[in-house]
């Protein structure tokens, strides 16, 4: 829905008969115009692509040393224990993000379409934490989840003494915490896109069925929501696309920690690359994460883009 | 809005809408309790939020919190509080949302109402560019940054964040322009109004809402970067984001949850009041951009 | 100074022109991750002397995990060819750093003021690399230090714990009586750092070398070793449940305000506690951890000089290292950072009993081959290595359930996999 939000004209829009006497600036002015963006994507984006791909198959250690060594750091990587945390962390904690992002945003979402008085207001404060960069509210998060310091600590002085909040700290928990904070952040923005979904929804099919006698917890199952397809799509790659690239978040709330336990694959390429003299291993960890990004990312381009073309 | 209401029709029709208020409202706290954890712990004295509860009202207003981190926080032996890590910041992210803005806006221009040959194919490799993971450009922006002599400055940070930002404008101002009406765009070619011209009188004109959409989405994003502002910068040239990080991670004694709550909200503010004010357009933008960095 | 520099640095942030200077002795900029306690204020002693010089001083502390973000920092200013004038490291950072042909040379200056007559022994490795000197130590550190608050002690009748049982005895005597018995701060630096004290707790020189020098496999998977596993479990049962992620300073906090009975770290700890206005032997003791009293296991900071452009710059790196050797400057950051003078002369006017203990403790340990070499801030081994201990043995402190001979295997793996 992302791109198809907006039809396209027809392709013969630029096609119209040139008026006589233009000059060859005048009919190349258009790519002309975008060349400099173009180049710099080219250095930028795929040079500096090609280029880590390159130091990964390199033999880099503290600084990069560009002698080839195939894919021997890539089998490193994968011989890793801690990488293999790290992806385990990733397929675990980008599943129940997904998941429960998507749900806690579709029923906001049917929620605020009931005609709720100020939906406004609500759709505010739902939506504000995409606002905030999680080095800001990690602070607040780190602390209310802390036991010794917040909800935990309050359920014992309200008398719930036995009451236990402390993912944040268990090594098999943390990661919850992790999804949870995620989940805070994204799900007001999935919520939107359903919201803007659902209000496109053609109404005479679902007067029809109320005429029918039909209950709207059906109308929902049967109707509306087969048809929110392309929203479920869209909402899907923006969320994995999004906790491949969570860094920040794991950064502000646990570090990586307990021990490995919150390790992320953007998380371990940092450690490699920055902190211990591994540049190779970052860099072939860093192709690892483009790679999964890329095979989610260019079918779905590809996709949109010739929906387009079609239409 | 939709015509069809859940429980419209039955009988159970308050208790229905009750229980619909009452999810909301949950939500609603869930959404709410962080900011107001560190609004009111940035207003407590210290002995208050050691020995009170977490989300109890502070008994007195204490702005100790709020003077220390504007003017005393520490980074180091520097000890020059937040202003001009926000003056940076807002000079980063005040570039790089004009100029990805406008030359956004002539790419999304030039890619859709003046199609040529592969410019399709072309936007979408520049589109690959809003999604791939940065930590992948890290080390090759670094050697670059150093090569033009741009090394940890704010120049070279402000120059990646203008570089990154452009698929995304890019994206933005061509999804909106494809929607002209092509009878238009063909009228104007056939008059032989040039492609500036046009740009300048029609096309730009109308593409104020895009273009709120692509300010916001520009500053937020920069504003709220840490990645490349934590391994891009250093002292004279850190963004608040980098300041805060170090903030919070010193504790010199007792830790002082006022000054990081505080310090917190004041890095936050700025894209909170953005969001505030132009709420409508954030949302759209999030919308007409569907692809989150 | 300092006031007088602001603007400037302002001035250069608003026009985007960053360390425009206009000072003619040379500007030194330095990466550091000393911003907490004692450490702060040492390196504020530094600046003073450095600033004094009318040398101009940009400071880029980045706090955090020991060092982490520092390094982080560092490497892409190498990248981009432009690495700040100074910057702090931990042991054999310096030797790879060395290795690549980025230091400069101190090698005429350690000649002049006689820096080899100077500092002791076990530290020349790290200054001289291939015979050239890279590197200045600015103060060493004994790991291996318990530090317990007095009045708990002395409430609960708690003898200082010569030997391991009496720890174990000592902390049931506490967890009985609800007091968290090791304040701890859960992250991966500090998990490593406290096992370099299990295993100098052994009281066998040679059983560290093979663990700590030569990850000897036969050793790893020896019966002492598997005793040491053991003793660290028993160490991740004694803590507060909240201990994971928590910073160095809030785990002495504990023990200051009497939360928890005693905690494990470097003699920095102490630095901190002095800045809080504690005193030895009034508000809390000091003893080696149990069983180690003639071991001694030590870290060094030191400070490598990376090659720069501009005379006064490298004259500014040189005054530097001139500063961090000098006898006055060594005497009075030993005692506000904490620690032991890398100097042998150095007066010992106003030292307090735990370093009188430490400094005896080291002339033991050295007589027997017990002064060795931290493994935990990569001194014996390289930072890969050290990598894998880190991982392994803060996954190993986090997970209840890992059984010892898990952690065991997990290691020889990942050893095996570098």
């Amino acid at each position: 829905m992302a791109l198809t939000d907006n039809i396209p004209p027809t392709r013969s829009a630029p096609v119209g008969k040139l008026k006589h006497g233009t000059t060859w600036l005048q009919r190349n002015i258009a790519w002309l115009t975008f060349l400099p963006t173009g180049i710099l994507g080219a250095i930028f984006i795929y040079g500096f692509i090609l280029l880590t791909i390159y130091i990964s198959m390199s033999a880099s250690k503290l600084i990069p040393d560009y002698t080839f060594v195939g894919f021997e750091q890539w089998e490193r990587l994968w011989g890793m224990r801690r990488w293999g945390i790290a992806v385990n962390n990733l397929f675990l904690f980008s599943g129940m993000f997904i998941v429960i992002a998507t749900a806690i945003g579709l029923l906001l979402a049917i929620l605020l379409d009931q005609r709720i008085r100020a939906e406004g207001a609500i759709r505010t404060i739902i939506l504000y934490p995409m606002a905030l960069s999680f080095i800001v509210t990690g602070t607040a998060w780190k602390w209310v989840l802390n036991p010794g310091l917040g909800i935990e600590s309050l359920l014992h002085d309200w008398g719930f003494v036995e009451a236990q909040f402390d993912w944040l700290v268990r090594r098999d928990r943390a990661i919850y915490t992790v999804v949870m904070a995620a989940v805070w952040q994204s799900s007001g923005f999935i919520m939107a896109i359903f919201l803007a979904s659902l209000r496109g929804i053609d109404q005479s099919i679902m007067q029809s069925a109320v005429m029918d006698g039909a209950s709207s917890w059906r109308i929902y199952r049967r109707i509306i929501i087969p048809q929110l397809g392309p929203a479920f799509f869209t909402a899907f790659v923006i969320l994995l696309h999004m906790s491949i690239k969570s860094y920040d978040l794991v950064i502000a709330l646990t570090n990586g920690g307990p021990g490995t336990a919150t390790d992320l694959p953007s998380t371990f390429m940092f450690d490699y690359a920055f902190d211990r003299s591994r540049i190779a291993i970052g860099a072939a960890s860093a192709t690892m994460m483009l790679f999964a990004i890329a095979a989610i990312i260019v079918p779905y381009l590809y996709s949109e883009l010739r929906s387009q073309d079609r239409s | 809005m939709s015509d069809m209401v859940l429980g419209k029709q039955s009988g159970r029709d308050k208790l229905f809408r009750g229980l619909v208020y009452v999810i909301l409202g949950v939500f609603v706290l869930f959404y709410l309790t962080p900011l107001y954890v560190m609004v009111v712990t940035s207003v407590k004295s210290l002995d208050e939020i050691l020995s009170g509860s977490l989300l109890a009202f502070p008994k007195t207003l204490d702005f100790y919190g709020w003077d220390e981190a504007w003017n005393n926080a520490c980074v180091g032996t520097e000890c020059r509080g937040m202003a001009p890590f926000m003056i940076n910041s807002l000079i980063a992210a005040s570039l790089a949302t004009v100029i990805p803005t406008a030359v956004g806006a002539l790419n999304g221009y030039a890619l859709s109402l003046w199609r040529f040959k592969g410019s399709d194919l072309l936007f979408g490799m520049l589109l690959f560019g809003a999604f791939i993971p940065f930590q992948i450009v890290l080390l090759p922006m670094a050697s670059f940054l150093g090569w033009i002599g741009w090394s940890s400055s704010l120049t070279g940070l402000t120059f990646t964040y203008i570089v990154y930002g452009l698929p995304f404008t890019t994206l933005y101002f061509r999804n909106f322009y494809v929607s002209f009406p092509p009878d238009l765009v063909k009228a104007a070619r056939i008059d032989g109004i040039g492609f500036f011209r046009f740009f300048w009188r029609v096309a730009l004109p109308s593409s104020v809402p895009i273009m709120i959409v692509s300010v916001i989405w520009q500053f937020t994003n920069t504003w709220n970067d840490f990645l490349f502002a934590s391994t891009m910068t250093k002292l004279e040239s850190a963004t608040v984001m980098v300041a805060l990080n170090n903030f919070v991670q010193v504790a010199n004694g007792v830790k002082r949850y006022n000054v990081d709550m505080a310090a917190a909200i004041i890095a936050g503010l700025p894209t909170i009041a953005v969001y505030l004010i132009a709420g409508r357009y954030f949302l759209r933008g999030l919308m007409a951009g569907a692809v989150k960095g | 100074m300092r006031n007088f520099l602001k603007p400037c640095i302002l001035a250069g942030a608003l026009t985007l022109v960053n360390g425009t200077s206009a000072f003619a002795d040379g500007k030194l900029d330095i990466i550091h991750w000393w911003t907490s306690g004692g450490e702060l204020a040492g390196i504020q002693l530094l600046r003073d002397k450095i600033e004094a010089q009318g040398i101009e001083w940009f400071d880029a502390a980045s706090a955090g995990g020991a060092g982490t973000n520092a390094r982080t920092l560092f490497r892409t200013r190498v990248q981009a060819g432009d690495p700040p004038a100074v910057m702090q490291a931990l042991g054999t950072e310096v030797n790879e750093w060395a290795e690549t042909g980025i230091l400069g040379d101190l090698t005429d200056l350690a000649a002049e003021e006689g820096w080899y007559d100077l500092v002791p022994k076990p530290l020349h490795p790290f200054m001289n690399v291939d015979g050239k000197t890279v590197a200045v130590p600015a103060v060493w550190s004994q790991i291996n230090w318990v530090w317990g608050n007095k009045a708990i002690f002395d409430k609960y009748d708690v003898a200082t714990p010569q030997t391991w049982d009496d720890l174990v005895a000592a902390a049931k005597v506490f967890k009985d009586a609800g007091i968290t018995p090791i304040a701890h701060g859960g992250q991966p630096w500090q998990d490593t750092a406290i096992f370099d004290g299990i295993l100098v707790s052994f009281d066998d020189p040679e059983f560290y070398r093979k663990v700590a020098f030569e990850q000897d496999l036969e050793t790893l998977q020896g019966p002492m070793f598997h005793e040491a596993m053991e003793r660290l479990r028993w160490y991740s049962q004694q803590l507060d449940k909240s201990s994971p992620g928590r910073e160095w300073t809030q785990a002495q906090a504990m023990v200051l305000n009497g939360e928890a009975a005693m905690s494990w770290m470097g003699d920095w700890a102490k630095g901190w506690r002095v800045t809080q206005g504690q005193e030895p032997g009034v508000d809390f003791i000091c003893f080696p951890t149990p069983g180690s009293n003639d071991m001694f296991v030590w870290l060094a900071d030191f400070f490598f000089f990376p090659k720069i452009e501009g005379e006064a710059n490298n004259a500014a790196q040189k005054a530097f290292a001139s500063a961090v050797m000098e006898k006055n400057f060594q005497h009075d950051f030993s005692l506000i950072k904490s620690g032991l003078p890398v100097r042998t002369d150095v007066d010992n006017a106003g030292w307090d009993d735990c370093t009188r203990d430490s400094i005896s403790r080291a002339k033991r340990a050295e007589a027997r081959g017990g002064l060795v070499a931290s493994l935990g801030f990569a001194h014996s081994a390289r930072s890969d290595v050290q990598g894998v201990f880190r991982d392994t043995l803060s996954d190993f402190v986090n997970t209840p359930d890992m059984s010892v001979d898990e952690g065991i295997e997990i290691l020889i793996d990942g050893l095996d996999s570098l």
